[in-house]
Parts: C-alpha cells; sequence; structure tokens
C-alpha cells in the first residue's frame, strides 16, 4: 500500500497543504484520544489538546511556506538531474558502441565542417563588420575624380572629391586611395612594396589611427607640405625588423625620400596588400603616376551621416555627377554610383559564394539522411532495450528525450570535429574571397561562426534524430520482448521502405552536387584549354620598375631593358628574350585608344584598341603568330609604326589585309606593320579585345615586365632572369618571377578553389551516398538472412541471391539516379553564372555523373549481395 | 524554575528529538511522547514548535520523513534519523556532557551559593 502512496506521490508531486493539515490533524488527534483515554469529555479533551500544542494556525503556516519552497527548489533539481541522468545514459549508450558513434561523428563533422567552413567566408563577404568604424557607413562612390596639376584651368570633367565632400548633410567624411607600387630603400633591404595613396580624410574615414606614432597631419597632405609616409604593420616588420627606432627614419620610395611617422595596427590592412600609405598632396602631379600605369586608379570612400541611406546618397551623387555630364560620359549606372564598401570588396563572387553555401548545405542533408539510417538501424537493434525501459516504467516523452539527447550529444561532439574541420579549411577558403576582401579581412572563425555551427548542429540532431526517436518510442513492447531475430514481415517492409526512401534522397542529393561538381570541372577544363593566344610553357616572365629618379628619361630606360634583354640573349639555353608593358593575364589591358583607318577616320569605322609597348623578340618569346614584321628596337620618329592584333585589325580592315595600312588616332598616324594573333590580355576567361603595340623604345614606362623563352627547366630559367637583371644593375629590385603558367593558373585561382570545393563536396555526397546504400542492402541481408537460407535450401544458386540484393540495390540507386538528374537540370541554371562556355545542361556531365554515381552504387551493393551468397542455410534456419 | 526549563529545552529540543528518534522511527506525537516521558515533564513550549524544528532537522539532512499507513489506514508522516543526524547527535551530546560537568563543577565549588 505504501508503494503505491510514494508512487503516486512522486507522480503528481505532494499536495504540501494537505499534508501539513493531515500532519497536524493527526497529532492533535491522538492527543485528543489520549485525554478522553484518562477521561475527559471530548470538548475539554479537544481544548487541552490545542492548548498543549500552542499557536496552531502559526505553526501550520509556517510548515506550508516551508515545504513550499522545498518543493519548489526540489523540482528544479529534478530536471536537472533527468538531464544530467539522459546525458551520462546517452555516454554509456555511446561509448558502448563505439564504432557507430565514430562513423556518425565522422560523417556529421564532414557535413558541419563543410558548412562552417563556407559560413566563414560567407560571414566575411556578408554580415562581419569590416574592421572599422561604423563599417555600416561606409561605402563607395563611382565617378569622382581628384584634381589633376595638368588639367588645372581646364573645364572641370567629373565631380572632384571636394564637391562630395561638400555635401556634408549626405556624407560625414570623404576620401580617395589609389594603389600601386614602389620601388622601397632605407629598409633592411630594397624591396617592392605596395603603396597606397591616400586623401586627407583616410584615416577618418575609417576611423582607424596609428598603433605607433600617428597618421599624416594636415600639413602633409597640403601641396607641397612635408613628405611622410605610414607603414603596415606587416611593413614595419619585415622591412624595419619591427623597430621602434623605424619612426622618425627617411625613406626612399622610388628615389624620393619620406619620413615615417606612424605605423598601422596588424588589423589594418585596407586597401588590401598595402605596406606604405602615402599622402597624397591635391592637385597631385605627374610624379604620382610613376606608382601606378598611366593614370591614378583612385577609389573614393565616404561614411555616411547618420541616418543616411545609401539611396538618399545615391540621389545626392547623382545629381552632382549630372552637372558635368555635359563634359563626359560617364556610363556608370546611377544604382551602382554608390555602394557599401563590403559589397564592393566581395565583387561578382557573390553568386559563387551562395552557390556554394547551398552545396555545403546540401552535403549537410545527405549526412543527416546518413545519419539518420544508421540512428534506424540502430534503433532497429535496440528494440528490446527500450522495451524493458518502457516496461520499468518510462513513458513516451521520457524515452523520446532520452533518444534526443543521445543525437544532441553526438551532433554536438560532431560539431567540435567540424570546427577543427573547419579551422584547417579555412586558410584555402581566403581564395574563394575575392582578394581585395581576404586582404582587409581574412575569414576567420570567430564567434558568430562557432554558433552558427553550435545551431547547426542542433538543428541537424533534430533532423536526423527526431525520425528514429519516435520511431523507437513507438516499439511494439510485446514484439520486442518476444523476440530478439527478425520480427514480422510487416515491420521489416516498413522499416526497409523508411530506409530506402532516405537512400533514394541521398543518392539523388549527391547526383546534383555531382553535376553541379562536373559543370565546374568541364567549365575549368574549358577554360584552363582555352587558346590564350599564346604558348605560355618555357617562359619565364619577372617585373621591373624604374623609378623616375634613377632613369630620368626615355633613353636611359631603353638601354637598361636592352641590356637586361641582350644579356639574357646571350645565354645559351635561352631561346628568345623581351619586354611588354604589361604581361597577359595581369587584368592589365592598356589605356583604350579609340583609332580608325586613315582612309576613312570616322565615327562609323572608328574601334577601340588597347594600347601596349612591346620591345622587339616579344612576341616570339610568347609565341603569337606574327604577320608582318617585329616591332623595330630603336623608334624611327619620322615613320611611326604599330603592331596590331587580330581583333583590331579584322575591326579596322573587314575585308582587307591589314599590313601596311596607316592607322590613326587624334593627329598621330601610324603604319601597322605587323597583326599579331589576340592574346588574352586581361583575363583567361575575358576574350581578348582589339589591341596594338607600340615600339617600347617611343616611350619607355616605368613598369615592364621580362619575358624568356628558353629550353632550360622552369628554375634555371628564373635564376638566368634574375642574374641577368643583376648583372646590369644589382639595386633593381625584380619581383613577382615565375613562370607563365603560373601567371595564367594564378589568374583562375577563384575559380579553380570554387571547383575544388565543389568537386570535394560532390565526391563526399557519393561516398555518402555509397555508404547509403551499402548500410540499407547490409541491414536488408541481415534481416533477410533466414529468407535467403531456405531460397538456397530450396536449390537457388549464388547468382539468383546476388540478384536478389543486386536488384534491391539497383532500383533504389536509379530511383535516386532519375530523381536527381530531374533535380540537376532544374538547378543547374543556377550554377549558369559562374560556368565558363559551357552549357548548364552539358551533355558530358550529365551522362558522365550518373554513370559515377551508379558504378559507386554496384560498388556499395555487390559487398552486401556478395555476404549474402555467403550464408549457411543451416545456420540461417536454426537460428530462428 | 519553569522558564528555565522551557529555554533550556527550548535549546536542546533539536538534540532531544534526533535522540528520541535513534532506536526507531517515530512519527511527530510519539516523539512528544517520548520527549515527556524522559524529561517527565510536557513541552512548555507547546507541542506544536516541534515541527518547525523537524523541519530545519530535515533540511539540514539529519533526519528524512517519508509517509507511510497506519494501522488505522491514517496517512502518516514518519520521521527516521539520517546517517548524518546519528554522527551529529553522538558528537553534540559527548560535547554537551562536557559543558554540563563543566557547570555542575563550577556550581559545587566554594563557597557554595548562597
Amino acid at each position: 500500500m505504501s508503494d503505491r502512496w510514494l508512487r503516486y506521490l512522486r507522480f503528481w508531486g505532494p499536495d504540501v497543504d494537505a499534508d501539513v493539515d493531515d500532519e497536524v490533524r493527526y497529532h492533535l488527534d491522538l492527543k485528543i484520544e489520549s485525554f478522553i483515554a484518562q477521561g475527559w469529555s471530548p470538548e475539554a479533551a479537544r481544548r487541552a489538546a490545542l492548548d498543549a500544542f500552542g499557536d496552531v494556525d502559526a505553526v501550520r503556516r509556517a510548515l506550508r511556506t516551508h515545504d513550499r519552497r522545498t518543493l519548489r527548489r526540489s523540482r528544479r533539481t529534478d530536471v536537472l538531474q533527468d538531464l544530467t541522468y539522459d546525458f551520462r545514459y546517452a555516454v554509456r549508450q555511446l561509448r558502448a558502441a563505439p564504432r557507430f558513434a565514430a562513423a556518425v561523428v565522422v560523417v556529421l563533422a564532414l557535413g558541419i565542417g563543410a558548412n562552417t567552413a563556407i559560413f566563414s567566408a560567407i560571414d566575411t563577404a556578408f554580415f562581419r563588420p569590416l574592421p572599422f568604424q561604423h563599417a555600416d557607413r561606409l561605402v563607395t562612390l563611382a565617378g569622382i575624380s581628384l584634381p589633376f596639376e595638368a588639367s588645372q584651368g581646364r573645364p572641370q570633367a567629373a565631380p572632384y572629391l571636394s564637391n562630395v565632400a561638400a555635401d556634408s548633410a549626405v556624407f560625414e567624411q570623404v576620401a580617395a586611395y589609389a594603389s600601386g607600387g614602389l620601388n622601397l630603400t632605407g629598409g633592411a633591404e630594397p624591396a617592392r612594396v605596395n603603396i597606397a595613396y591616400v586623401t586627407s580624410g583616410f584615416f577618418a574615414t575609417l576611423g582607424r589611427g596609428a598603433a605607433v606614432g600617428r597618421v599624416p597631419s594636415n600639413e602633409e597632405f597640403a601641396k607641397n607640405g612635408p613628405r611622410s609616409v605610414v607603414l603596415s604593420d606587416r611593413s614595419w616588420r619585415r622591412d624595419f625588423g619591427g623597430d621602434a627606432t623605424a619612426l622618425g627614419r627617411t625613406v626612399g620610395l622610388n628615389g624620393k625620400s619620406y619620413r615615417v611617422v606612424g605605423v598601422m595596427p596588424a588589423d589594418f590592412r585596407f586597401p588590401a596588400g598595402t605596406d606604405v600609405w602615402i599622402p597624397l598632396q591635391l592637385p597631385f602631379g605627374f610624379d604620382v603616376i610613376e606608382a601606378f600605369r598611366n593614370y591614378l586608379p583612385s577609389i573614393t570612400i565616404a561614411r555616411l551621416a547618420p541616418g543616411v541611406t545609401v539611396p538618399q546618397a545615391i540621389q545626392h551623387v547623382d545629381a552632382l555627377r549630372r552637372r558635368f555630364r555635359t563634359i563626359t560620359a560617364d556610363d556608370t549606372p546611377a544604382a551602382d554610383v554608390v555602394k557599401p564598401l563590403q559589397r564592393m570588396l566581395v565583387g561578382d563572387r557573390r553568386t559563387a559564394l551562395l552557390i556554394l553555401a547551398a552545396s555545403a548545405a546540401l552535403l549537410l542533408v545527405i549526412a543527416c539522411a546518413n545519419v539518420t539510417n544508421l540512428l534506424l538501424a540502430r534503433a532497429a537493434a535496440r528494440q528490446r532495450e527500450i522495451a524493458v525501459r518502457v516496461v520499468l516504467g518510462a513513458t513516451r516523452v521520457r524515452i523520446i528525450r532520452q533518444l534526443t539527447v543521445e543525437s544532441l550529444l553526438l551532433a554536438l561532439a560532431s560539431a567540435v570535429a567540424a570546427v577543427a574541420v573547419a579551422l584547417l579549411a579555412v586558410r584555402a577558403l581566403a581564395t574563394a574571397l575575392p582578394p581585395s576582401l581576404a586582404g582587409v579581412a581574412p575569414p576567420e572563425i570567430n564567434g558568430r561562426v562557432l554558433l552558427f555551427t553550435l545551431a547547426v548542429a542542433m538543428v541537424t540532431s533534430l533532423l536526423f534524430g527526431i525520425w528514429p526517436a519516435l520511431g523507437a518510442s513507438r516499439a511494439d513492447l510485446g514484439e520486442a520482448m518476444k523476440t530478439a531475430g527478425a520480427g514480422a514481415g510487416g515491420t521489416r517492409r516498413r522499416t526497409v521502405g523508411a530506409r530506402g526512401l532516405l537512400v533514394v534522397a541521398e543518392v539523388s542529393l549527391a547526383v546534383m552536387l555531382l553535376v553541379g561538381a562536373g559543370l565546374m570541372m568541364e567549365s575549368l577544363r574549358t577554360l584552363l584549354g582555352t587558346d590564350a593566344g599564346l604558348r605560355a610553357d618555357h617562359v619565364v616572365t619577372g617585373r621591373l620598375v624604374l623609378p623616375e629618379a634613377q632613369f630620368p628619361n626615355g633613353a636611359s630606360k631603353t638601354a637598361f631593358l636592352s641590356a637586361v634583354v641582350a644579356r639574357l640573349r646571350a645565354a645559351p639555353d635561352v631561346t628568345v628574350a623581351g619586354a611588354v608593358s604589361a604581361l597577359p593575364m595581369e587584368g592589365v589591358g592598356g589605356i583604350g585608344l579609340a583609332v580608325a583607318p586613315d582612309e576613312a577616320y570616322d565615327e562609323a569605322h572608328r574601334a577601340l584598341g588597347a594600347y601596349l609597348m612591346a620591345s622587339p623578340g616579344y612576341f616570339a618569346t610568347m609565341g603569337v603568330h606574327l604577320r608582318g614584321e617585329d616591332l623595330p628596337a630603336n623608334a624611327d620618329t619620322s615613320h611611326r609604326v604599330v603592331v596590331i592584333n587580330e581583333a583590331l585589325a579584322k575591326e579596322l580592315w573587314p575585308r582587307k589585309d591589314a599590313v601596311g595600312r596607316v592607322m590613326r588616332f587624334g593627329s598621330e598616324r601610324r603604319t601597322v606593320i605587323g597583326v599579331v594573333g589576340d592574346i588574352r590580355t586581361r583575363r583567361l576567361d575575358t576574350v581578348a579585345v582589339g589591341q596594338m603595340y607600340l615600339p617600347m623604345s617611343e616611350q619607355p614606362q616605368s613598369y615592364a615586365s621580362i619575358v624568356v623563352r628558353g629550353s632550360a627547366p622552369t628554375s634555371a630559367m628564373l635564376a638566368r632572369l634574375r642574374d641577368a637583371v643583376r648583372a646590369v644593375d644589382p639595386n633593381q629590385p625584380l619581383y613577382s618571377v615565375q613562370s607563365m603558367l603560373d601567371v595564367i593558373a594564378s589568374s583562375v585561382t577563384p575559380r579553380r578553389t570554387n571547383t575544388v570545393l565543389l568537386t570535394l563536396f560532390g565526391g563526399l555526397a557519393v561516398v555518402l551516398a555509397a555508404v547509403g546504400v551499402f548500410a540499407v542492402l547490409s541491414y536488408g541481408v541481415t534481416q533477410r538472412t533466414r529468407e535467403i537460407g531456405v531460397r538456397i535450401a530450396l536449390g537457388a544458386q549464388r547468382a539468383d541471391v546476388v540478384r536478389l540484393i543486386v536488384h534491391e540495390g539497383a532500383v533504389l540507386s536509379a530511383v535516386g539516379i532519375a530523381i536527381g538528374l530531374a533535380g540537376a537540370f532544374a538547378l543547374s541554371r543556377f550554377v549558369n553564372a559562374i560556368l565558363y562556355e559551357i552549357s548548364p545542361h552539358d551533355p558530358r556531365v550529365f551522362v558522365a555523373a550518373p554513370l559515377v554515381l551508379g558504378l559507386v552504387a554496384l560498388g556499395a551493393t555487390l559487398i552486401p549481395a556478395l555476404r549474402a551468397t555467403r550464408v549457411d542455410p543451416l545456420t540461417a534456419l536454426r537460428e530462428e | 524554575m519553569a522558564a528555565n526549563k522551557a529555554d533550556l529545552l527550548q535549546g536542546t529540543l533539536a538534540m532531544l528529538i534526533l535522540k528520541s528518534l535513534v532506536a526507531r522511527d517515530l512519527h511527530g506525537y510519539s516523539i512528544a511522547r517520548w520527549i515527556e516521558d524522559v524529561t517527565k515533564e510536557s513541552l512548555a513550549i507547546g507541542e506544536g514548535s516541534l515541527y518547525p524544528t523537524l523541519r530545519r532537522l530535515e533540511d539540514r539532512n539529519f533526519v528524512k520523513s517519508e509517509w507511510r499507513l497506519s494501522d488505522t489506514g491514517r496517512r502518516v508522516r514518519v520521521y527516521s534519523l539520517t546517517r548524518a543526524g546519528r554522527a551529529y547527535l553522538k558528537n553534540e551530546a559527548a560535547s554537551w556532557v562536557e559543558f554540563a560537568r563543566a557547570v555542575t563543577l563550577v556550581l559545587q565549588a566554594e563557597p557554595a551559593l548562597v
């Protein structure tokens, strides 16, 4: 009886008030009885009892208060205790099944890890504020220019920075910067450094100051003011040994001296890769251009005033632009005039990132399906254990909670492993981001990324855990207790059906991912196979800068370059060498000029030609076909010549041979002495446009790249190139020394990263799908051991048994592949934006992907099928 | 004299309760009866004060209680001594005896009280 009370109490929780009343009343009743037994009248006995007790109400009140408080406390600890118990139980269960736990954790860690890693890139691109003050209010402005000394007094062609700054209601701070490169002396070694010319509002706009020293003063930004620079943390450590005495030191940049006034904090890297910030004194002069190529590539940034929206800012800037539009045609669409800085830095990588994120999510779904399958198999094996717990009084809710805690534990363990996976991947992921962003804010595993991982793990645990948990809690007691083995046909079919469904889903998702990966691989292959118009093998390159201070005129530059090229050509293993103003694939197409045939110099015949300077031998080194003559080594000012490419030739003289004809731009006339093949100068995936090559000796630039073709191995050729430059002038830094193949490869780095990641995801998906097929069929074989045994006993051959199992696997795989192909066909148009010259429905990919998956699935099917043939009918039948 | 006795009992009620539970589990009324038998006096402060004291002892984990059914079928809350309560009692009793002996010695010392 008392047991019943105890159970009753535990179930509903004690009724505090009734308990107190019962206890007090029992005491009083006994007391009254004892008085009555002594001969007192009931009434007197009652009074005496109350007297002896004291203040009944006060005692009752005190006890009730006390008991209520105790009850509340114990309820709280009960919940905690239950959870702790569930947790411990889960740990015990998982430790008892280490292979199962390890399989789940590995599968999930890959799935979650992929998502964590991609999210760290997504976070950098979209969520994490840039490391600047009020980063959310930072924007870039298009079409704003800076006053140039040489154009002073001429009509203003575009709004100046100062015009924008005047609009202080909209723009709190405005600044411009331009990234270039100069030769640094006065540091540990002469070095080529990345510089950024910045206008006076630059540091204030970003809201960052120097870590050591100070940022340049207003005086130093003023025209003809004292020349100063600020170092990056990286340059300070690398070029000045992190020495505090670097402050105040005088350094040389292309021969001009500057005083170091400050060092920026380590996390300030804007614009990306900057080593030295130089105040830009306005209006700027020709001397500034030396750090760039022919023009000042300035980018305008601004911090919006609080509460000002981007559309509002667009209105203002657009109105400003319109005031100058009569003079120049600015074709930037109005919507792009003002852009959040972060969006500008992400640029066109947005789509690719989102596709990667979606792919990672798909991979996780496949991983979940796999784990669900594992859990279902385990749930079947645990039916007995769960049934026993139900008999011992565990409620259904309790069982579900228990299993959910187990799933959660698995997911959390996986999340920890996932973060480790992501930490390994995060460096590689920086290349999935544009360098302009990755250089400013490299992707990192931060609090938000960890939170994301945790959230994904929780959701995942529900995703893969809830179905098996619900199923297990529904377990038929009698059935489970009765038999440890095969179970009735009905239940088996149901579970295999559910598991089969999961496998179909896995296979179909894997097909989709594989198609995506295949499309990317085909794109990359097509791209790398693209004829860039040159033969890159056996060519090495290096860049040189010839500072104005050392090479004040064209003759001195030409002399230097000629000396280097001549020295190289003299080397025994060098076939040919030359120089050019900008290498192909460097992203610099040259300045576009409007040109036309001399005989028809009008709008209709005008074409755009990007002009580059080249030395004789350049075309031969690059292996470009040249029709006509090569450029002369020494320019003849009386007879100006040019070599143009096929594209420009076709535009200018569509039906005639261009060689020997005269081309005109402005007042300048040039005879076309040769026509060369088209070289993709900007990027590998950008079709070549009209190009014209002028003799380098005519207008030697401060920038030049040396190119060498030779038979020796690349490393020997690179050394040859370095030696040649050093022999002519040991103080000239030669940089970006690499093979032409590397130059081309690095121009497709982002695409390669995307492809590698998608291929990785696709490969993982295939493996997971195969494991899924294998698992469900193996389970099926185990469940059907008896049936198989009977079949064999009745004379079925090995082949029959294999056919039986393979048939099941083939049906699952085929259905999955069919659904996957349909899905891929529907979805692939979304990846179209990042494909290169192949159709999103490329037939090769749509044949290869299912083929690969089909073969892998077949392999996964055969293992359990062969195992089935080894079933011993006697043992199988005896087991029942 | 009665008042002094009451003080004494109040201070040592907890000890008396613990002592009452050494041999067997008891409900509140029986504890009161046992104390009355041993001290030959009823609890001057009222039997009701037993219960808050019992709760305090329960909080300190010196006693525990559970509901049982009496012979007459009524719900009865029965208290029992825990291991911790037993240890505490042993400890306290020893020092109490020590203290009582010291006080007795002082009171019996010469010159005698008036």
